[in-house]
């Protein structure tokens, strides 16, 4: 079942918006001084680990936003790598960014430049350290893993969308005995990561991380605007229970969310109205 | 004799199998450790798909989407579309650079705007589902069970108890603490599951490896 127009579905258009109304909101309480709370995220501590080991061992830090193609995933990605670069910079620990899509590529040479001039080290910068591999799943997957064993790398990030190749990345970082931080909203990925690497940041907890560690107000915002629309969610899922035990699953009520003419319908069960 | 002889790649298709089990064999030489077999065959894969990528990125890509609306469909306004696109590269310069920011902008506000009608179908669906289930006897819902009843309440809980996990814009401490906690659990057992399927489906893919190398190359006959 697919909405492609907000007229499929009021309820879920009115929905939607209020959660973007939300979203909105916050993004201006950040932006004018608001001080927005995020808890930290313990995969944080893990980073600050990692990032501290590879420096004592003097081996490269790998970060891979994986397949990753560029939109908001590719973005958030972006901004823990900078977070992570800025904090090699300080110890000029050698950094590998592996990616598998031209255009993050291409804004990972600038983001992870533009780290190493913020954090006063513009001479660390490296054009060669930000390596596109292939856009073929499996052959990128070879080279990540050629990569991680040449160069032994001390810890391992590795941060965006994975497919198949994530337990591959996983298991050869396990191999060198690199540490190994991973985050990912593929949801059927996370297991993999849990499996072999030493700490999994899961599903929305990636985009809180990225929001904790850059303070934008657009990604503070956007989270605890998540936050309400998830309290949203949870009030509607028990009074929608409630009321299809009082009123049965058919009712017009239950139909309003989620399915296609379900506000209609409703309308016109109940006021008697309604668009036809 | 019979055997060599048909065993040895002295035909085409006994020369395709042949380099098909040393790409397999160096590929798994990873596991023993980093060679220079191995680079070689890595380095072989990565040459052949960037040459491979350029196929379906003139076939599927620039002909489907670009050439044939243009030439075949007559829709002109699409020849703007790939010169927008190259501004990216500009990126590379410094004077200009801020016109590669277009592309960029452009791309991420599409991955945005398409979110919206993603997060529409996906999560909404989803929870009309979640709306459908009693939590009590009612003459409303005479088809519900005892079991029906014990499921709609273990969702509900899985359901609240992850969803209190993946709240971040306050501190959790307390009861709330323990709901989050109950939810990672959950979440873990959930994780296990898929965990232990992909597993088999991985094996699969090992057992036709094997079988390649077994039946194919050594032309031994495995299982009926």
């Amino acid at each position: 079942m697919t909405y492609q127009h907000a007229q499929d579905n009021w309820f879920s258009a009115i929905i939607i918006g209020f959660i973007a109304l939300m979203v909105l909101l916050n993004i201006f309480r950040a932006r004018v001084g608001a001080q927005l709370f995020i808890r930290r995220i313990p995969g944080l501590d893990a980073i600050d680990e990692a990032i501290g080991r590879s420096t004592e061992m003097g081996r490269p830090v790998t970060m891979i936003p994986g397949m990753t193609s560029f939109g908001v995933v590719a973005v958030q990605s972006l901004t823990i790598f900078k977070y992570i670069t800025k904090q090699i910079a300080r110890f000029a620990t050698p950094m590998r960014l592996l990616t598998g899509d031209a255009t993050v590529f291409a804004v990972a040479q600038e983001a992870i430049a533009d780290a190493y001039n913020e954090s006063g080290r513009p001479d660390l910068y490296d054009g060669d350290s930000i390596r596109f591999l292939s856009d073929r799943q499996f052959a990128f997957a070879s080279g990540v893993a050629g990569l991680i064993q040449r160069e032994r790398v001390a810890a391992n990030f590795m941060f965006g969308e994975f497919y198949a190749e994530s337990l591959i990345f996983a298991e050869t970082g396990n191999m060198v005995g690199a540490i190994q931080v991973a985050g990912t909203i593929s949801f059927t990925q996370v297991p993999f990561f849990v499996a072999a690497c030493d700490y999994t940041i899961i599903g929305d907890e990636f985009y809180a991380t990225s929001a904790y560690l850059s303070r934008e107000p657009v990604l503070l915002g956007s989270l605890v605007g998540q936050d309400i629309a998830k309290f949203t969610f949870a009030f509607l899922a028990l009074s929608g229970a409630t009321l299809a035990t009082v009123f049965g699953v058919d009712d017009s009520i239950i139909k309003l969310l989620g399915q296609p003419g379900g506000f209609d319908a409703f309308i016109q069960e109940y006021f008697g109205g309604g668009t036809p | 004799m019979e055997w060599l002889q048909n065993f040895l790649p002295l035909t085409f298709d006994r020369a395709v199998v042949w380099i098909g089990v040393l790409c397999t064999i160096a590929i798994y030489s990873l596991l023993y450790r980093e060679n220079p077999f191995y680079r070689f065959f890595e380095h072989m894969y990565i040459g052949l798909a960037a040459g491979y990528s350029l196929g379906p990125l003139g076939v599927d890509i620039l002909y489907r989407y670009w050439i044939e609306p243009i030439w075949v469909q007559g829709y002109w306004a699409w020849a703007f579309v790939v010169p927008f696109g190259l501004y990216l590269y500009f990126i590379y310069s410094e004077r200009y650079g801020w016109v590669s920011r277009l592309v960029i902008g452009l791309l991420i506000g599409a991955s945005a705007g398409l979110f919206f009608q993603e997060f529409s179908s996906r999560y909404l669906v989803q929870l009309n589902s979640t709306l459908q289930r009693p939590l009590w006897f009612s003459a409303s819902n005479p088809d519900l069970t005892v079991g029906n009843l014990i499921q709609n309440y273990i969702f509900l809980a899985i359901l609240l108890t992850v969803m209190t996990y993946f709240t971040f814009s306050y501190q959790q401490k307390g009861t709330v603490k323990g709901i989050a906690t109950a939810g990672r659990w959950f979440l873990m057992i959930g994780l296990g599951a898929i965990f232990g399927n992909t597993v088999m489906a991985r094996m699969a893919l090992l057992i036709g490896r094997a079988y390649y190398i077994l039946s194919d190359w050594l032309l031994i006959r495995v299982g009926g």
